[in-house]
């Protein structure tokens, strides 16, 4: 295809880009939201475990 | 290996970063990913070429960045901890740490990348070099993780994963010639077309610079609290091991006196 | 004793050890005429799709057949703890790894030769320039041997072994597969001055993960 043919299907396609947009950001700040949730939560869990004084 | 009533391992860092550090660091990075978020969906404007489309870049090109970071830190990492004058399971964490961070990162690449593929080449996927690398990237050090994964004696352990890595890193150049030198031997190469690429100035420039730097103080961030549940579940383990040793031999005892 | 003397009582004890059990010649060698008989049922022999696919489809048979040889030859090693007797006899780590990547390449370049007159019969294949296919399958096989042998002992005695080997093997030898297939695919096609290239990828990356191995394995192997 011709640079002009790609720009012109560029173009013609960007009315369409926003649910791709969206799709990408919402994946990424679940994904990295997720981890970092997942993360922090057995980081709380281990250190409760580990807290002095329930040492059986 | 005598001392009970152990809380966590003492012998190295607990965490990576001091507290008052971290903190810092996640304040900044979280004020960061929110200019990102305002700039990249509504401040910065659609891109002459690439139209709306463009605000995937300022996640594809962060993360991908980011990817190939975390892969170099553990390389490095696995350097140190097979040096004898410089081993210490710190090192251990952080390629482990910093591997997770990159597959994580690796995925999003492509993922983010194939959606911003779609609507401006039409196509998902492209057999180009650098796609095929990063997803050859993704498998090789999947794959380490789930080595990392199998337990041992933390000595013999950290050098397997060491080794594991070091396997790894040095296969990628060698993916990269190849997969490069196959491409463009059959076909030239029509998606990358120079006419396309976007024209970054401005403030498209400000926003790129601000997902950088957002992505790697997160990286930071995420390295440092991965590396705390690493150490966490070590003493875990270990605790659990002591455990089990006590009860066998506390039934030992029992046994003999009625 | 000499490095390569020892190399060469490792591979002729897991030689002799195959040569006996015929597994490699029961079981593995089998399994890859099955790949290739698959291949054809998958591409339909009758619309001359199998002949311009051959080499990758007889590069990934080898592949697929290589996992099990290596699976094999660490299988072999854990069992009746045999590695604890190897390493007693003092043998050096540089040398178990040369004489089991040996031991490796030797039984997949059988395997080639098999495959290879299978192809070459059942997908109709025209052999042509035949010195560069030979170079092209000797640089891929000490590769694949080479980065077998690496992981497998970095699997070995492991859970997981069967299903993890797979994943950390066959990523690597992404190079390998692009390279054999590209210098087959020239070198059937009669121009042999294209796949030269590739048989000089083929030969960095099978020296590479050899070295990488004589340095490397010694800790792997004495250590848990």
């Amino acid at each position: 295809m011709s640079v002009a043919g790609l720009l012109a299907a560029a173009r013609a396609a960007d009315a369409h880009a926003w649910p791709y947009v969206i799709g990408g950001w919402g994946l990424t700040a679940a994904v990295l939201g997720g981890y970092w949730a997942r993360l922090r939560a057995r980081i709380r869990r281990a250190e409760r475990t580990l807290a002095p004084g329930d040492d059986g | 290996m005598n001392r009970l009533n152990i809380e966590e391992p003492t012998d190295t860092p607990g965490q990576l970063l001091a507290p008052g550090v971290r903190h810092a660091i996640g304040a900044v990075a979280l004020v960061a990913l929110a200019a990102l978020a305002l700039l990249g969906l509504w401040g910065a404007p659609p891109d002459d070429r690439q139209g709306e489309a463009m605000r995937l870049l300022y996640l594809h090109v962060p993360s991908a960045w980011l990817a190939y970071l975390a892969f170099f830190v553990t390389a490095v990492a696995s350097v140190l901890f097979l040096w004898r004058r410089t081993r210490s399971m710190v090192w251990d964490r952080v390629a482990g740490a910093s591997a997770e961070l990159g597959v994580i990162f690796t995925g999003l690449t492509l993922v983010v990348g194939a959606l911003w593929g779609r609507p401006i080449w039409g196509v998902w996927w492209a057999w180009d070099a650098r796609l095929v690398t990063t997803a050859v990237l993704f498998f090789l050090y999947l794959g380490y993780l789930s080595l990392r994964r199998i337990p041992g004696e933390p000595e013999a352990a950290g050098k397997r994963n060491a080794i594991a890595a070091l396997i790894a890193f040095v296969d990628v150049p060698i993916v990269h010639f190849s997969v490069e030198w196959w491409r463009t031997l059959h076909q030239k190469a029509t998606v990358f077309n120079p006419e396309l690429s976007a024209k970054i100035e401005g403030v498209q420039a400000l926003t790129l610079w601000i997902a950088v730097i957002a992505f790697t103080l997160l990286y930071l961030y995420l390295l440092d609290r991965r590396y705390r549940l690493a150490v966490l579940e070590e003493g875990q383990a270990e605790r659990e091991l002591e455990q089990a040793i006590r009860e066998r031999t506390g039934d030992a005892v029992a046994g003999v006196t009625p | 004793m000499s490095l390569w003397r020892e190399a060469l009582l490792v591979a002729g004890k897991d030689l002799r050890i195959e040569a006996r059990s015929r597994v490699a010649l029961a079981q593995i060698l089998p399994f890859g005429i099955v790949v290739v008989l698959l291949f054809a049922f998958a591409l339909d022999p009758d619309r001359g799709v199998l002949a311009r696919v051959a080499p990758g489809l007889f590069w990934i048979a080898v592949l697929l057949a290589a996992l099990l040889a290596v699976g094999r030859s660490f299988a072999v090693e854990t069992q009746s703890n045999a590695r604890d007797g190897l390493r007693l006899a003092g043998l050096d780590g540089a040398a178990v790894f040369l004489g089991k990547s040996g031991a490796i390449a030797t039984e997949l370049l059988g395997l080639e030769l098999v495959l290879g007159l299978g192809v070459v019969v059942l997908y109709d294949v025209e052999v042509h320039g035949l010195g560069v296919l030979v170079l092209a399958a000797l640089a891929a096989t000490v590769g694949v041997a080479a980065t077998g042998t690496l992981y497998g002992v970095l699997a070995a005695g492991l859970r997981l072994r069967e299903t993890l080997l797979p994943l950390l093997v066959l990523p690597v030898l992404a190079p390998v597969m692009l390279g054999a297939t590209r210098a087959f695919e020239d070198g059937l096609a009669g121009a042999p001055g294209d796949a030269w290239p590739w048989v000089a990828l083929l030969w960095i990356f099978g020296v590479l993960y050899t070295g990488i191995g004589v340095l490397a394995f010694g800790s792997l192997w004495e250590n848990d």
